[in-house]
């Protein structure tokens, strides 16, 4: 019961906004996540539905809530195979030997290597042009990847036998999903105390920023975190716990399911900036390596006259002396900083590949088992959470009982799958990645800070809060505390409202909203500007969960205004 | 005849010095003639790093010559391979001229055909390799791309997609079987309701409304929509 949950989430997106981030981390999970989470358990075992069922049970104006969260989803379903295809991509390719992300490939009369990846890095180059294959701009569309596709193809076919026999099969595919995770977990805590350097990541980690606290950007991403990793707002924990027996104690199972995960995410972190500290140090030390030919081979000093302690003084003094033959190389000095390569640990799904494909490389031992572990564990939590969100859309689906009627269920469930997959080959072109950040960065988070808003304030005001409390008393024996009334009621509205605001204003203050493009003839990133149809693409992907609310809620209206006119 | 011996020696004695200033001519940094070589024993040996004195010098000439022996076929010698512009980081330069004319250096191309010819023996014969033993614009030749990685892929991919399609097809099978045996004892029991159902009528009212193995839903513990109006 458990990994349903913790893989609910998306298990991945491992919080790696830079140091520190456990304060608002924990405060988040304690004032929002724990009383949300309760909140959708008991709502799902209360009802016995699925979110559409369930939220018209609550109040039949509100059954918009229950359809919004499964467009949500949908959306989510859609873009989140991609992961689960890289995953599978990058799996099949470290049974290769040496891994092909190890070293540039040359060129094609043998005399360098490629000019892409020598500007970049090996696993850079791997997984921009091997892997993605991808355009300059948002504009190209660029050419199928027939290798993705196979991917996405056979990660959909996984996902449709995880779900085709429904949620006893399901609950058995989950055991392992969530087990497999912790133990390669376990393995790579392991590996990765002992490696050199890791040290400095883990310092980093638990170091605060004063900076970042003060920031609301990173309590934003820390609310949007707890969400997505605990599941609320999908309609899939109303789903799963629509199967639960009537007087199954939710309470204690929410408790628990919530801690467990969050410390699963702690746990996950620790072992990432382990990683990240390791591959930081070892880059710095390559930087000053680098350094320290530079100046040997240039000024043809004694091979060992310049060493890591004294290089600064060596270049002030060079600088001094022959400033001349300085100012020739003066192109080429880096200043090198551990903790500017610790800050750019990771942002953003792809650089997740990047660095931790590039840690692996270089971490000691087989670097195809650390590979396949790895990769194995990303393809566990994937299909896990593509468990959580397929059900969040055909637990609502199989309620509705014209559907459940005509079609079998398999078929059904057949027909979802094929057009999640038909739609997610739109990220298999050449712009494919531009558009899954599109979808990743705002198909599910404006959209689901609104539901749950919605969600909590329906509870509390519409359906009332006493009358919750005493369907609780009746289905688990004793009243909820002052603790979970005052966060429903008062602390979880106010904060989402908040965090609502300080999302709009800060897209209002930015202006124009930009994305990071792979510019080939460089070998690196550049920020542009989205144009006018992908804005469009983003407005649409937003308004379309959120508009469900009002829309459903003028439906019933219209609805029960017929019917009344009818008697 | 003192004379004699007195100019033959003046002309040897000028020749070197023509030959050594001649050389220098050649021999600098910079010149298009030479090659610029650069050595790192600290990184490729470490402790066990050799010194590099006159005796490692004329082993690297002997090389250069019997390189150029081997590439160009004609009886170099060492004292053809000369080398200038030491520095403490073990880099210098070299020129090799003709065996015949010592005024006449070799082209950089021939010179560089001949050592891209012994690379690998030159490096072994220091116990270097193309990283430490770096002569600057020769660039070491690239071994070929390892060839077809990508059955490996289309292989691991191709076990794992025919799993998956076994897998699928199995529970159809299974769930068509467990459809057509459900349906057979749902007519079985049918059937003995029948039966049953002639046998416990009391009052009118058949006992099999009660039969069933599944739970019947309290509709009265559920409010319906109606009720929920406020």
């Amino acid at each position: 019961r458990n990994g349903e949950s913790h893989t609910l989430g998306h298990g991945d997106a491992t919080p790696v906004t830079g140091g520190g981030f456990l304060i608002p981390y924990a405060i988040m999970l304690i004032v929002e996540g724990l009383p949300l989470f309760y909140l959708e358990l008991t709502l799902g075992q209360l009802m016995r539905k699925g979110s559409i069922g369930a939220w018209k049970a609550v109040n039949p104006y509100l059954v918009g809530v229950g359809v919004g969260s499964m467009v949500i989803s949908f959306l989510v379903c859609v873009y989140y195979n991609a992961i689960v295809s890289w995953s599978l991509w990058y799996l099949f390719h470290s049974f290769e030997n040496p891994l092909p992300w190890a070293n540039c490939p040359a060129n094609s009369n043998n005399t360098g290597i490629v000019e892409e990846c020598a500007k970049s890095s090996a696993t850079e180059y791997f997984w921009y042009r091997e892997t993605l294959n991808i355009s300059p701009t948002i504009n190209d569309s660029g050419s199928l990847h027939w290798g993705l596709i196979l991917c996405l193809i056979l990660s959909w076919l996984i996902v449709y036998l995880c779900i085709i026999r429904g949620t006893e099969s399901t609950g058995k595919v989950v055991y392992v999903t969530a087990c497999f995770p912790y133990v390669v977990l376990i393995i790579f805590l392991i590996r990765g105390v002992t490696l050199h350097g890791a040290g400095n990541g883990l310092v980093y980690m638990f170091t605060p920023k004063v900076e970042q606290l003060m920031d609301p950007k990173s309590w934003i991403d820390a609310a949007t975190q707890i969400f997505f990793s605990l599941g609320l707002g999908f309609g899939s924990l109303i789903a799963f716990a629509s199967y639960n027996q009537k007087n199954n104690n939710c309470e204690k199972q929410a408790v628990i399911i919530a801690l467990i995960n969050s410390l699963t995410s702690v746990f996950a972190s620790v072992v990432t900036f382990a990683i990240y500290g390791f591959k930081a140090t070892y880059n710095y030390e390559r930087c000053l390596e680098r350094m320290r030919l530079l100046l040997t081979n240039t000024f043809d000093l004694e091979e060992t006259a310049v060493n890591t302690e004294t290089l600064d003084k060596w270049m002030s003094f060079l600088n001094a002396t022959q400033s001349d033959k300085f100012a020739t190389i003066a192109s080429q000095i880096e200043t090198c900083d551990l903790q500017s390569h610790l800050d750019t640990a990771a942002e953003g799904t792809g650089l997740s590949f990047i660095v931790f494909t590039e840690a692996i490389v270089n971490m000691p031992g087989p670097s195809q088992i650390w590979s396949i572990l790895y990769f194995l564990m990303l393809l566990m939590l994937g299909i896990g959470s593509m468990l959580g969100n397929t059900a969040g859309v055909i637990t609502p689906l199989s309620d509705i009982k014209i559907i459940s009627k005509y079609l079998p269920r398999e078929v059904m469930i057949g027909i979802v799958c094929l057009v999640a997959c038909l739609i997610g080959l739109v990220f298999n072109i050449g712009s494919g990645n531009y558009w899954f950040s599109i979808f990743n960065d705002y198909a599910a988070t404006l959209a689901l800070l609104v539901i749950v808003l919605i969600e909590v304030v329906g509870i509390c005001y519409i359906y009332g809060i006493r009358r919750f409390r005493r369907d609780i008393e009746k289905m688990i024996g004793h009243k909820p505390n002052w603790y979970w009334v005052t966060t429903w009621v008062f602390i979880s509205p106010i904060l989402i409202i908040c965090l609502v605001i300080f999302y709009i204003v800060d897209y209002s203050m930015t202006g124009t909203l930009t994305y990071t493009a792979w510019d080939s003839t460089e070998g690196r990133s550049v920020k542009l500007e989205y144009p006018p149809h992908a804005l469009a693409v983003i407005g649409l992907l937003v308004a379309v969960s959120t508009a469900c609310v009002p829309l459903a809620a003028i439906l019933t209206f219209i609805k029960k205004k017929f019917k009344r006119e009818k008697y | 005849m003192s004379f004699g011996i007195l100019l033959l020696a003046f002309n040897l004695f000028l020749a070197t010095e023509w030959g050594a200033t001649a050389v220098s001519h050649f021999c600098f940094k910079g010149s298009p003639y030479a090659h610029k070589v650069r050595i790192s024993l600290n990184a490729a040996l470490g402790d066990q790093a050799y010194v590099w004195d006159e005796c490692e010098q004329f082993y690297f000439q002997a090389t250069v010559a019997y390189g150029m022996r081997k590439s160009m076929n004609k009886p170099f010698n060492v004292s053809d391979v000369h080398i200038c512009a030491e520095t403490k980081r073990i880099s210098f330069y070299f020129v090799v001229t003709n065996s015949s004319d010592l005024s006449k250096p070799l082209p950089k191309t021939a010179v560089e055909e001949a050592i891209r010819m012994v690379r690998p023996r030159f490096n072994n014969a220091f116990s270097l390799d193309d990283r430490t033993l770096e002569f600057l614009g020769i660039e070491p030749t690239l071994a070929p791309h390892s060839e077809p990685s990508v059955m490996v892929w289309l292989i691991v991919f191709g076990v794992i997609m025919g799993l998956i399609v076994v897998g699928l097809i199995a529970i159809t099978i299974i769930g068509h079987r467990d459809k057509i045996k459900k349906t057979r004892a749902s007519k079985e029991r049918d059937e003995e309701n029948e039966d049953k159902s002639l046998s416990g009528i009391e009052n009118g009212i058949s006992c099999n409304t009660l039969d069933g193995t599944e739970g019947h839903k309290n509709e009265a513990l559920y409010p319906d929509d109606k009720l929920t109006q406020l």
